[in-house]
């Protein structure tokens, strides 16, 4: 049996051309490492379906974006910055709510974000998600249902950022102010 | 009885050009398993039955003409012509889609064979992505959503590639077990 990684990066078209040539000698011999690329194969497809379908909640990056934009999916999209509070809501064919959470990322090594409702507890915390030094943000990609089935709710997000030495700092609070689609 | 070896199969084919029986057999095995290193290649489910049967009447044709040097490495063989194959449809070339009009009909059945999977379940999917650390489940997006490459991924998440290759491994063994039932 092959080892799970190379069979990934042939897979992921990430194996250089003498790897490509050995991998697939060893499937077309193999029938154990055949199925496992056909699932590994299968997953991709799967999960590539799952993000179109409006099915997925994820940090988003410029490329993923791209894609979103590119399948025509119905999005709402929110922008905040530090302190500041936003109205939110899903409509019934809302695949996703994308939200980006602005901040002065210098410095950054690590983010992490903080969902707690407004005077309640922690929700939820995200730990270490992606970010985009250059744009200064944090997207964050919410899909409709989860929305959808919400009450109405204050959440509000902290964002904390550690740099290279470990030490944190808080980078923003922001409110999402969210109401049930009539 | 034991069960010939592939590598047996082809040899009895270059013996004897007419056993049918050899032929079937090694059809049936590497059909499914030319279906799989073909999808790396080939994403049209029509291009891909093609694609089978191109290549199991090339490797048939090359055996019995004894033109296989090697029948023992008769896998590493296939796996030449199927690249040879998809590398020569990429570029346009279909000549060899002529050899599909010769197909006989048991062929075209055989070449149709898959692997046998149990059916992803949608939802225990959805849930084994939910599940993944953050910066894993942003790599399985970009990877299969996003169609990136684990350069241009190291680039937009400011690491190396390496690191992306690392990622990557941990999430899809995470999610094979995860929606197989073996939690990791």
């Amino acid at each position: 049996m092959i080892a799970l990684a190379r069979l990934v990066d042939w897979v992921t078209g990430d194996a250089a051309e003498d790897e490509v040539a050995e991998v697939e000698q060893h499937v077309m011999g193999c029938d154990a490492c055949a199925r496992t690329a056909d699932r590994l194969m299968d997953l991709g497809d799967a999960v590539a379906a799952l993000a179109r379908d409006g099915a997925l909640r994820h940090a988003a990056t410029p490329s993923v974006l791209a894609r979103m934009d590119a399948d025509g999916l119905d999005v709402r999209r929110y922008d905040v910055r530090p302190g500041e509070a936003v109205e939110c809501q899903a409509t019934p064919t809302q695949a996703y709510a994308i939200t980006w959470l602005r901040a002065d990322l210098s410095g950054v090594a690590s983010v992490d974000v903080e969902v707690a409702a407004e005077g309640g507890p922690v929700l939820d915390t995200v730990r270490d998600v992606p970010f985009d030094r250059r744009e200064g943000a944090v997207v964050l990609v919410e899909d409709g249902d989860s929305i959808r089935a919400l009450p109405r709710i204050d959440l509000r997000l902290t964002m904390r950022g550690r740099d290279a030495s470990g030490e944190e700092r808080e980078l923003g609070t922001y409110l999402l102010r969210h109401s049930p689609a009539a | 009885m034991e069960e010939r070896s592939d590598a047996a199969l082809a040899r009895a084919i270059a013996a004897d050009p007419s056993c049918r029986a050899s032929e079937a057999e090694l059809c049936r095995r590497l059909a499914p398993r030319i279906r799989v290193v073909g999808r790396r290649y080939v994403r049209d489910a029509s291009e891909l039955d093609d694609l089978v049967q191109t290549v199991l009447m090339t490797t048939l044709q090359k055996l019995r003409d004894g033109a296989v040097d090697e029948p023992a490495r008769v896998a590493a063989f296939v796996a030449g012509v199927c690249r040879r194959v998809a590398a020569g449809w990429r570029r346009g070339d279909r000549r060899r889609r002529t050899l599909l009009d010769a197909a006989r009909p048991q062929l075209r059945e055989l070449s149709r064979v898959e692997l046998s999977t149990a059916a992803l379940d949608r939802d225990r999917l959805a849930e084994c992505v939910r599940a993944l650390p953050e910066r894993q489940r942003t790599v399985v997006l970009l990877t299969f959503y996003a169609e990136e490459d684990g350069a241009a991924i190291a680039e937009e998440l400011g690491t190396s590639l390496g690191n992306v290759r690392v990622m990557r491994h941990r999430a899809l063994a995470s999610l094979h077990a995860c929606v197989e039932g073996r939690e990791r």
